[in-house]
């Protein structure tokens, strides 16, 4: 290779490598712009990664009833068949009271929502460990869904939208990083932002500027505090599992637990805010399950 | 290297990562993910056929796929894997990758590296917290590192598909 040549492979590298850099610089703090090639590659993508899904638990259902039913040629082993197949029915049936009564919360949560929501299914999860982000099908489309509504699960808030193309978009997760909601301790009413912090074992979160004052405590329930105007007020966020008041200065941290299991949440409610109906707090709890009931 | 071959990969890691997120909404338990566009990019560049433009051109392509799926800003990913790139074909001539434990070990310190790149470049992001951040850089390696014979597997099927002459292939 000639020495120009060789420069001029060098310059082209260069220029090639600023382009992302270029980029980088613009998108840095809003990741949810999507271009008209952004829309139309997630729009194909997306329906590919529901249909995949879809295509993986039907073959496990077939593959479930497959082996359940071979080896019936004796009595003994017809039995035995017949057994496998009830315990594997009454997994299903268990699994299907379960799913029946995750859908009957969010309906419960639904009816109990002063604004409108919308359901939507989740279809793929994550693909970079470094940037916590779940996809769900709407099921209506990209004109009532904005980015930064609130998405919540029946045992409380998922995260927010982060970006929507046609009947799908994506949700930033409350454990990203980048996630940061306005929160109040239930017992105490401290207020603090609830943040998300990146870890390989599992999904966790922190509060930060909780004034030192606060008495929280192990175990305290996080609640949304309803400002900021995404979120609804006193949707359950976590409880608070360790409290760090080390060193000097007004704040304190606290970890908190996520009451929701990003890692299982299959069907989600999204908040949309009506223009004529600002987000409020939520009708009071029955006696014992107050989100944020014994607020001092 | 060709327009066709260029495709393919670009493709191949498309449908990698719509088969990583699909198959993550489906376990029951989390787990971190393999970096599928940093394999392709491993494999291309340690691989040296075709120019290094060409390389990082199709660098900046997977890259920018694997920022979309992800939800990365755009740009961060498109430019730690030009960078890869460019350092695996720096690296062509002097390693070997002929037998599974190579490509194991290479994927290892290659996603560690990426990783690590990935996360000072995206510090701001992390909001003074890049260190928790840093937990994810082993659990991610070793998952890709994992998966690598495989994925370099089947990349040079589809190599030898598109180019059936072996001693075109450096990587045999």
């Amino acid at each position: 290779m000639t020495l120009t040549r060789r420069a001029r492979e060098l310059v082209i590298v260069a220029t090639l490598l600023a382009v992302p850099v270029l980029f980088l610089r613009a998108n840095l703090a809003a990741t949810e712009h999507l271009n008209v090639v952004d829309r139309a590659i997630l729009r194909v993508s997306a329906p590919l990664q529901s249909g995949l899904t879809g295509l993986a638990r039907g073959v496990g259902n077939v593959w479930t009833r497959y082996i359940a039913l071979v080896h019936l040629r004796e009595d003994n082993a017809r039995l035995v068949d017949e057994n496998a197949r009830l315990r594997a029915e009454l997994v299903t049936a268990q699994n299907g009271a379960v799913r029946t009564a995750d859908l009957e919360k969010l309906l419960g949560l639904r009816g109990s929502l002063q604004f409108d929501t919308l359901s939507a299914r989740v279809i793929a999860v994550e693909t970079s460990a470094f940037f916590r982000v779940v996809r769900v099908r709407l099921d209506r489309g990209e004109a009532d869904v904005k980015p930064g509504m609130a998405v919540l699960a029946s045992a409380g808030v998922v995260g927010r939208v982060q970006r929507v193309f046609g009947p799908y978009c994506d949700v930033l997760l409350a454990a990203d990083p980048k996630s940061s909601i306005d929160v109040v301790v239930g017992r105490t009413g401290g207020r603090g932002v609830l943040k998300g912090i990146a870890g390989s074992d599992r999904y966790r979160t922190r509060i930060e500027y909780l004034e030192r004052k606060d008495e929280a405590a192990e175990g305290d329930l996080v609640v949304t505090s309803g400002l900021g105007g995404n979120f609804p007020r006193d949707l359950p966020v976590g409880k608070i599992i360790k409290v760090d008041k080390r060193g000097f200065g007004l704040y304190q941290n606290a970890e908190v637990q996520p009451v929701v299991d990003f890692g299982k949440v299959r069907d989600v409610l999204v908040v949309v805010p009506r223009e004529s109906q600002p987000i409020g707090p939520l009708p009071e709890p029955p006696a014992g399950q107050g989100a944020g009931g014994d607020r001092r | 290297m060709s327009a066709q071959r260029a495709t393919v990969m670009i493709l191949a890691v498309y449908v990698g990562l719509i088969v990583t997120s699909s198959l993550q909404a489906l376990l029951p338990w989390r787990m971190s993910t393999p970096e599928v566009a940093l394999l392709v990019v491993l494999y291309l560049g340690l691989g040296g056929r075709g120019t290094a433009p060409t390389h990082i051109a199709v660098a900046l392509v997977l890259g920018y796929l694997a920022d979309l799926f992800a939800g990365s800003p755009k740009g961060l990913q498109a430019l730690t894997l030009g960078v890869g790139m460019v350092l695996a074909r720096a690296a062509s001539s002097r390693l070997d990758v002929a037998t599974p434990w190579h490509t194991m070990v290479i994927a290892l310190v290659a996603t560690a590296a990426h990783g690590l790149l990935l996360v000072a470049i995206s510090s701001s992001l992390y909001q003074g917290d890049a260190t928790s951040a840093l937990g994810l850089v082993p659990t991610t390696a070793v998952a890709t590192a994992l998966v690598a014979p495989f994925a370099f597997a089947l990349l040079r099927r589809l190599d030898r598909r598109l180019q059936p002459d072996p001693r075109a292939l450096r990587m045999s």
